[in-house]
C-alpha cells in the first residue's frame, strides 16, 4: 500500500493529528498531580455545578427550539407583514455574543439601570425598582445564550423547510389534517434532522460557554474545570470533570451524526422550486408578525440599543479607544485564521477523499471535537502543551526554547483558533464536498487532470460559495472569541472582544459599550454579506 | 484554471509572509522595556504606564487578563517567560502566587520600604493601592451603632435584610479569611450560616449591585468595597446611579476592635523577570506621589503612601477610620481555601 | 513484431466481495477496433471499464496498452496518465460548468490522438444545439449522456470506454446516434470498448463482442459468430429468443447434417458442434428458424399469439409439450386463433444447428 502514500494523504493525516494534540493534552497532562479540590467539590458543589450546567442546557435548548422552529415555520410557509424583512433580520442575532447580551441584560434590568431611566424619563421621578423584574444569573444566562444562539436552529430548520419538495401544508390539507395537526405530524418530523443538528450545535456552544456564566458568576461544569485546573492545580478533578463534559458532548456528537445521516433522505435531489407561501390573514397574521418582531427586537435591537445608548450617553469612553488598532487587530486575526483554516480543511478533506483511509477519517472526526472543548480550557491546554514540548525538545536536543514564538504571539493565537474552529471549517467544506459525486473526480482524472489540477479546476470553483460561507462563519466566531484571545495574545494587543471584556471587568459596562457595538457591527456586516447564501431558496 | 492555483499559491505565500512579519514585530526586542501581566484592567493604569515611559524612556508592554489564567501562563512559560511584573487586585492572590515561588525578592526596594506600611508589603510584592471592604446601609430604615462589626451582620435580627455577592468572589474570600484568622474556623462557620440566613436574596451581581439593592430598598445592609460607591457618586455610571448612591451610607465596621478589613492591589517581580531593574523602577514609580494621585483619582482606591490625599469622593466618607493593620494580608492567601469551604458549607 | 493495441491477460476484476470476474483474457489487435462487452446487469461490466481506466486496482493479471503495462497486480498507472476516456452511465458532468464548458474541459489534454471534429461539429452531430449554455441540472438525462460522449471524444483518447452510452436515449434517436458515433469512431480510428446489456446494440456497434456471464468472459468473437455459433448453453440462453428442444443426431457424415425430432420430424442443416450419431442433444430453435405453411401436413396447436408490429410471434405446442416460437410476417393474409392448428413448412432446414 506504500504507493498510496502521497502528499495529500500525509496532509489528511497530519492536520487532524496536530489539531487533536491539545485535546490529548487535556487528558494526558492530568495523570500526575492530585489535589484536594475534589473533596471540597464533592461535599458542596459538584452536584450544583452539574445541575447548573444541566439546567442552563435544558433552558437554552427549550428556548432556542421554540424561538428557532417557530420563526422558521412562519417565515418558510406563510406570507405576513414583514416576512421578507424577518427572513434575514433574524439571523442578525448571530452578531451578538452571549456575553455582550448578558451585559445588556444586566444593565437594563438592574436597580437604577436603563429600565429605571426610561421609566423616570416617561413618568417622572418614582420608585420603579420594585416593578422592574429581577432575575438571577441562571435565568439571565439562559436568555443571553438562547438569544445569541437560536439562529442556528432558525437557519437550519428554515433550510430544511424550504428544500422540501412539496408544500407540506398543502399535503397535510390534502390528507385532511388541520394546520395544527400537520405541523406536529408532518412539518416538525420532516425537519427533525435539521432541528437536531441545530440544537446540538447550540448545546455544544452552551456547554463550552465561559464568558456569560462567568459574568453572572454561575458555576457550571466549565467553570468547575477551570477552577479545578487553574485555581487549585487539581488535575485529577479537572480530568474527571472534563470527562463528564466530554461525555455530554460526545453524546451530542453521536446524536448529531445520526441525524445528519437521516438528513440525506430528506434532501430533494433536483430542481427545487420555491414552494408557494400561504397568505396569513387576521389575527394569525398579527400573531406571526408580533412573534417575529419580538424575537428580532429581543435578540438584536435590544442589545444594540443598549450599547448605542451608552455610547452616546458616555461619549468620554469613546475617546479612550484606539479604534484603528482594534479594527486592524481584529481583522488581522480574522484574515489569517480563516485563510489557514480554509486552506488546511480543504487539503484535509481532499486527502480524505482521495485516500479513503478509515484511520484518517476517524482521526479527522476525532479532531473536530476541538470545537466542543471550551475555549478557555483549550487555551490553557495549548500553553501547557507548548511549554512541555519546548522543554522536552530543549532537554533532548538542546534546542532553544520556542515558547515565545507560540505563547503570546499572533502565531499562537492563530494556531489556537485553528484548533478550536477546525471542526467548523472542516465540516463546512466537507458538506460541500459531499455534494460532489466521486465520479466527477474520476471523470476529471480520465480527462487527463492530475489530482492537483482536479482540485484547482473542479473542486475550488465548485465550492466557492462554501468557502465564502465557511470563511464568514470563522470570521464571526473569531470576532466574538474571548477566552483564547485573552490568555494567548501578545503584549499591548487588544481586540474588540478583549477591550469590551476588560471594561466589563472593571465594572464599566458603559465603556464596554463602544467596543461591543463595533464588534456587533463588524459581525453584522459579515452576516449580511453571506445572508443571501444562507437564505438561498434555490 | 491554472490562474486559480497561482492565485492560491500567491495568497498562501502572502499570508505566511504576513504571519512572520507580525511575529517579528510582536517579538522584536525593545532594548529598554518592562513587561507587565496585569489582572487589573484599569485604563488609568495604562495612562500611568505611558507617563512612566515618557519619564524614563522605558517602554511598558501589557497583557491583561483573568487572574488565574495569567498566572498559569507565567508558570508554564517558566524561565522563558518575558513577564517582569505581575499586578493583581487582592493580597490573597499575591500571597498564593508567592507561595508557589513565582516571585523573586526585590519588589520592596529600600525606597519603597520607607513609604509603604509593613503590613502591605513583603520582600516579594508590594501594595500599590488600598481598598476597604465595608458595610453600606440605608439611613432611612436602619442606623448602625458606632461599633458595629462584620460579625454583627450575622445577627438574626437582620434576617432577610443583608446582601453580599457570591462566595466565588475573591474579595469575600479574603474577608472571610481574615475572620477565620481572627475568630477561628468554627466561629466563622457559624457566622457564615448566620449571614446566609440573613440574605435578602440569592447572592447575585457585583459589589455595585449590592449597593444598588440597598438604594432600591431590597435590603438594609450590603457589604462591598469602598471604591464602588465613589464610582457611582462620580457620575461615571450616569445620573440615576449617582442619585441612588446618595441614598446609601457607607459604614466602617469593627472600629472598637481590630479595625476595618483592608485589602490591596499590588505587584511583584516575577522569578524569571528579564528586566528586573526596570521592573523595580516601575514599581517605585507607581508609588511616587504623582502616580498615587493619578490612581486614587481614577480608581477611587486609598493611597498607599503618606502625603497623598484620597479622592474627595472617598475622603468624604472619612479618612480617620481604624484600619485593620493587625491581620497580616498574607493570611488572605493562606486561608483562602478554608474560607471558600466555610462559605460553601453554609450554602453561600 | 507490432504489439497488440490492448491486451488483457488473465485479469481478475473485483467489483465487490461477492462479485468478481475471473481470469479474463482479451486482445484488441489493431487500433480503431470497437469491442462490445455484453452481459446482464450486475455482472461487473462497469468494473471492467473502471479497472481499465485505472479507477480501480487489478486483483491479478495484467493490462497492457500499446505495449506498456498500465495495470497489474502491483502496479497501477494513475488514471490521468493513461489517456483513456470513459463515459459514465450516470454521465457525471461537472455541475458548475455549462454544457459547452463541459465539452471543452477535456480538449486541452496533451498528446491526444488525432481528431478533427470541433466542439461545434459534435454539438450538431449529437443534436445538442440549443443547450450549449445550459447547466447540467437543466438538461435531460439523454442530453447529458450525449454531452458526456462529446466531452470524451474531444479529449482525443487512445482508448474510449463507453458505459451503456445509449441507455437513456430515446429509441427514435438511438439508432441514428449509434450509426453516427460508429462512423466517427471509425473515421478517426478510435479504439473503443462499449459495455451494454442490449445485444442489438452490441452486434451493431462492435467489431467484436464479449459475452460476460457468471463471473467470466464466456465468449469473445465477431458478432455474427456469437449469434450463430454460441459456444455454450449459457451464452445461447442469454442471447436467444428461442427454445431448446431435444433431438436425436441421425446423420453427421455428409455435407448436410440431419437431426430428428419426435414431432417436427427431420431437421437438416450444419451442426456447429460435432456429436456422435445416436446421441440426444438440445437444439436451439429460434423464431425465424421455422416457416409457416398453411399447406403443410405438419400441424401444431397454437397456444399463444403476440402482435409485434412487423410480425406475429406464434407459440406452438409439440406433442412432447415443448413451446416453440415462430415468426409470421404481419402482412400474412389470415391469422390463426388459439387452439387452431398451424402448419409448418417441411422439410425443416436450419443453416446453423446450435446444439449442446
Amino acid at each position: 500500500m506504500i504507493k498510496r502514500i502521497n502528499f495529500w494523504v500525509i496532509f489528511a493525516f497530519l492536520v487532524p493529528l496536530l489539531v487533536a494534540i491539545p485535546i490529548f493534552t487535556v487528558f494526558l497532562s492530568f495523570f500526575d498531580t492530585t489535589g484536594n479540590y475534589l473533596d471540597l467539590l464533592k461535599d458542596t458543589f459538584l452536584l450544583k455545578y452539574l445541575s447548573n450546567s444541566f439546567l442552563i442546557l435544558l433552558g437554552v435548548l427549550s428556548l432556542t427550539f421554540i424561538f428557532g422552529v417557530t420563526s422558521a415555520y412562519f417565515v418558510s410557509f406563510y406570507k405576513f407583514p414583514g416576512v421578507n424583512f424577518f427572513k434575514w433580520a433574524l439571523i442578525l442575532s448571530f452578531a451578538v455574543p452571549a456575553y455582550i447580551y448578558a451585559y445588556s441584560l444586566v444593565a437594563f434590568f438592574e436597580n437604577y439601570g436603563t429600565a429605571f431611566s426610561i421609566l423616570t424619563f416617561l413618568f417622572g421621578e418614582g420608585d420603579y425598582n420594585k416593578y422592574i423584574p429581577k432575575f438571577d444569573g441562571l435565568i439571565g444566562s439562559m436568555f443571553s445564550i438562547s438569544f445569541s444562539l437560536f439562529g442556528y436552529v432558525y437557519v437550519l430548520t428554515r433550510a430544511s423547510f424550504v428544500f422540501q419538495s412539496h408544500n407540506l401544508i398543502e399535503v397535510g390539507k390534502n390528507l385532511g389534517l388541520s394546520s395544527y395537526e400537520s405541523f406536529f405530524k408532518i412539518i416538525l418530523p420532516s425537519a427533525r434532522p435539521a432541528i437536531v443538528v441545530g440544537l446540538s450545535l447550540v448545546a455544544m456552544e452552551t456547554l463550552s460557554d465561559f464568558g456569560t456564566v462567568d459574568f453572572f458568576s454561575i458555576s457550571t461544569l466549565t467553570t468547575a474545570i477551570y477552577n479545578a485546573w487553574i485555581s487549585f492545580d487539581d488535575l485529577t478533578t479537572a480530568n474527571q470533570l472534563s470527562f463528564v463534559l466530554l461525555f455530554f458532548i460526545l453524546l451530542l456528537f453521536v446524536l448529531e451524526n445520526l441525524s445528519r445521516k437521516g438528513a440525506k433522505y430528506h434532501q430533494n435531489s433536483k430542481g427545487n422550486k420555491p414552494i408557494p407561501k400561504i397568505q396569513l390573514a387576521g389575527s394569525k397574521s398579527i400573531f406571526a408578525t408580533c412573534f417575529c418582531s419580538i424575537l428580532f427586537f429581543c435578540s438584536f435591537v435590544f442589545p444594540v440599543s443598549q450599547m448605542t445608548y451608552w455610547t452616546i450617553k458616555f461619549p468620554k469612553y469613546f475617546q479612550d479607544i484606539n479604534f484603528w488598532s482594534l479594527n486592524m487587530n481584529t481583522l488581522l486575526l480574522v484574515f489569517l485564521s480563516s485563510l489557514f483554516l480554509i486552506i488546511f480543511s480543504f487539503m484535509t478533506n481532499y486527502g480524505n477523499r482521495v485516500s479513503k483511509n478509515k484511520l484518517i477519517s476517524y482521526l479527522s472526526t476525532f479532531s473536530v471535537s476541538g470545537y466542543a472543548l471550551p475555549g478557555i480550557i483549550l487555551a490553557v491546554a495549548f500553553i501547557t502543551f507548548i511549554s512541555w514540548f519546548s522543554d522536552f525538545l530543549s532537554s533532548i536536543f538542546g534546542l532553544n526554547s520556542f515558547k515565545n514564538v507560540f505563547i503570546g504571539s499572533v502565531v499562537g493565537l492563530v494556531i489556537a483558533y485553528f484548533v478550536r474552529f477546525f471542526s467548523l471549517s472542516y465540516n463546512g467544506i466537507k458538506s460541500g464536498y459531499s455534494k460532489i459525486n466521486n465520479s466527477i473526480d474520476e471523470n476529471a482524472y480520465l480527462l487527463g487532470y492530475s489530482k492537483l489540477k482536479t482540485f484547482s479546476t473542479i473542486h475550488l470553483p465548485y465550492l466557492k460559495t462554501n468557502i465564502l460561507l465557511v470563511g464568514v462563519l470563522i470570521a464571526l466566531e473569531i470576532i466574538k472569541e474571548l477566552p483564547i484571545t485573552l490568555i494567548l495574545r501578545p503584549f499591548n494587543f487588544e481586540t474588540f472582544a478583549t477591550k469590551a471584556y476588560s471594561y466589563a471587568a472593571q465594572d464599566l459596562l458603559e465603556a464596554a459599550a463602544f467596543p461591543s457595538l463595533c464588534l456587533i457591527i463588524w459581525a453584522s456586516i459579515f452576516i449580511l454579506f453571506i445572508s443571501k447564501y444562507i437564505l438561498s431558496e434555490k | 484554471m491554472e490562474k486559480t492555483m497561482n492565485k492560491l499559491i500567491r495568497v498562501i505565500g502572502l499570508a505566511i509572509v504576513g504571519l512572520f512579519s507580525t511575529l517579528l514585530v510582536a517579538n522584536s526586542v525593545f532594548a529598554n522595556e518592562v513587561n507587565v501581566f496585569s489582572a487589573r484592567h484599569y485604563d488609568s493604569d495604562v495612562q500611568l504606564y505611558e507617563k512612566f515611559t515618557a519619564k524614563t524612556g522605558i517602554k511598558v508592554n501589557v497583557v491583561s487578563g483573568k487572574d488565574k489564567a495569567l498566572q498559569k501562563r507565567i508558570k508554564e512559560e517558566g524561565k522563558d517567560s518575558k513577564a517582569d511584573i505581575y499586578i493583581t487586585a487582592d493580597a490573597g492572590r499575591l500571597g498564593a502566587f508567592q507561595a508557589e515561588g513565582m516571585f523573586q525578592k526585590g519588589a520592596s526596594s529600600a525606597a519603597l520600604k520607607k513609604v509603604v506600611p509593613a503590613n502591605f508589603r513583603s520582600p516579594y510584592w508590594v501594595g500599590i493601592a488600598k481598598r476597604a471592604r465595608i458595610i453600606y446601609y440605608n439611613p432611612k430604615t436602619v442606623n448602625p451603632s458606632w461599633n458595629m462589626s462584620y460579625e454583627d451582620l450575622a445577627d438574626p435580627k437582620y434576617k432577610g435584610r443583608v446582601v453580599i455577592r457570591k462566595s466565588s468572589n475573591i474579595y469575600n474570600q479574603s474577608l472571610v479569611a481574615s475572620l477565620i484568622k481572627n475568630n477561628g474556623e468554627k466561629n466563622t462557620a457559624a457566622w457564615a450560616k448566620g449571614m446566609v440566613n440573613n440574605f435578602a436574596r440569592k447572592p447575585t451581581g457585583n459589589d455595585r449591585a449590592q449597593i444598588l439593592a440597598v438604594a432600591a430598598g431590597e435590603a438594609d445592609w450590603a457589604v462591598a468595597n469602598t471604591y464602588y460607591l465613589a464610582l457611582m457618586l462620580s457620575g461615571k455610571k450616569g445620573a440615576e446611579q449617582q442619585a441612588a448612591a446618595k441614598k446609601v451610607m457607607p459604614f466602617f465596621p469593627n472600629q472598637d476592635g481590630r479595625g476595618t478589613h483592608m485589602n490591596i492591589s499590588g505587584g511583584g517581580i516575577l522569578k524569571h523577570a528579564p528586566n528586573k531593574a526596570n521592573a523595580i523602577k516601575l514599581l517605585e514609580f507607581l508609588l511616587t506621589p504623582e502616580a498615587q494621585q493619578h490612581i486614587v483619582n481614577n480608581t477611587f482606591e486609598y493611597p498607599m503612601i503618606p502625603g497623598v490625599k484620597a479622592n474627595k469622593l472617598i475622603a468624604q466618607f472619612g479618612l480617620d477610620f481604624k484600619q485593620d493593620l493587625k491581620t497580616k494580608v498574607s493570611n488572605y492567601g493562606k486561608l483562602q481555601a478554608k474560607a471558600l469551604k466555610v462559605m460553601n458549607e453554609a450554602g453561600w | 513484431m507490432n504489439p497488440n493495441f490492448l491486451e488483457i491477460k488473465n485479469a481478475t476484476f473485483v467489483a465487490s466481495e461477492k462479485n468478481k470476474i475471473n481470469n479474463v483474457s482479451l486482445t484488441i489487435k489493431e487500433k480503431g477496433e470497437i469491442v462490445c462487452l455484453l452481459g446482464p446487469s450486475g455482472v461487473g461490466k462497469t468494473t471492467i471499464l473502471r479497472t481499465i481506466a485505472g479507477l480501480q486496482e487489478l486483483k491479478s493479471g495484467q493490462i497492457n496498452l500499446k505495449g506498456k503495462t498500465i495495470s497489474s497486480e502491483n502496479f497501477n498507472l494513475e488514471p490521468e496518465k493513461r489517456n483513456i476516456a470513459m463515459c459514465f452511465q450516470d454521465n457525471s458532468l461537472f455541475p458548475h460548468f455549462n454544457v459547452m464548458e463541459n465539452i471543452n474541459i477535456g480538449a486541452k489534454r496533451k498528446n491526444g490522438s488525432k481528431f478533427n471534429y470541433s466542439d461545434k461539429d459534435l454539438i450538431k452531430i449529437l443534436h445538442l444545439d440549443g443547450v450549449q449554455e445550459k447547466y447540467p441540472h437543466q438538461i435531460s438525462s439523454g442530453e447529458a449522456q450525449r454531452v458526456s460522449l462529446a466531452r470524451s471524444l474531444l479529449s482525443r483518447p487512445d482508448l474510449l470506454l463507453l458505459d451503456e452510452p445509449f441507455a437513456n436515449i430515446d429509441t427514435s434517436l438511438k439508432e441514428e446516434l449509434q450509426k453516427k458515433i460508429k462512423d466517427i469512431l471509425k473515421e478517426f480510428n478510435i479504439t473503443t470498448i462499449i459495455v451494454t446489456h442490449d445485444s442489438y446494440e452490441a452486434f451493431f456497434m462492435g467489431d467484436k463482442c464479449g459475452i460476460l456471464l457468471d463471473q467470466s468472459l464466456k465468449q469473445y468473437d465477431e458478432p455474427y459468430n456469437i449469434h450463430h455459433e454460441p459456444n455454450s448453453l449459457e451464452v445461447a440462453k442469454f442471447l436467444n429468443r428461442g427454445v431448446f428442444v431435444d433431438v436425436k443426431v441421425v446423420e453427421t457424415d455428409c455435407a448436410v447434417h440431419s437431426l430428428n425430432h419426435p414431432t417436427l420430424g427431420e431437421i437438416r442443416g450444419k451442426l456447429v458442434n460435432n456429436f456422435p450419431v445416436g446421441t440426444t442433444v438440445k437444439l436451439l430453435l429460434q423464431p425465424e428458424d421455422l416457416r409457416h405453411d398453411d399447406q403443410s401436413k405438419l400441424k401444431l396447436e397454437v397456444i399463444d399469439r403476440k402482435f409485434r408490429g412487423t410480425n406475429f410471434i406464434y407459440t406452438l405446442k409439440t406433442s412432447s409439450d415443448e413451446k416453440i416460437p415462430v415468426f409470421v410476417h404481419s402482412h400474412h393474409i389470415h391469422q390463426h386463433e388459439k387452439s387452431e392448428k398451424f402448419g409448418i413448412k417441411t422439410p425443416i432446414f436450419i443453416d446453423h444447428l446450435v446444439c449442446f
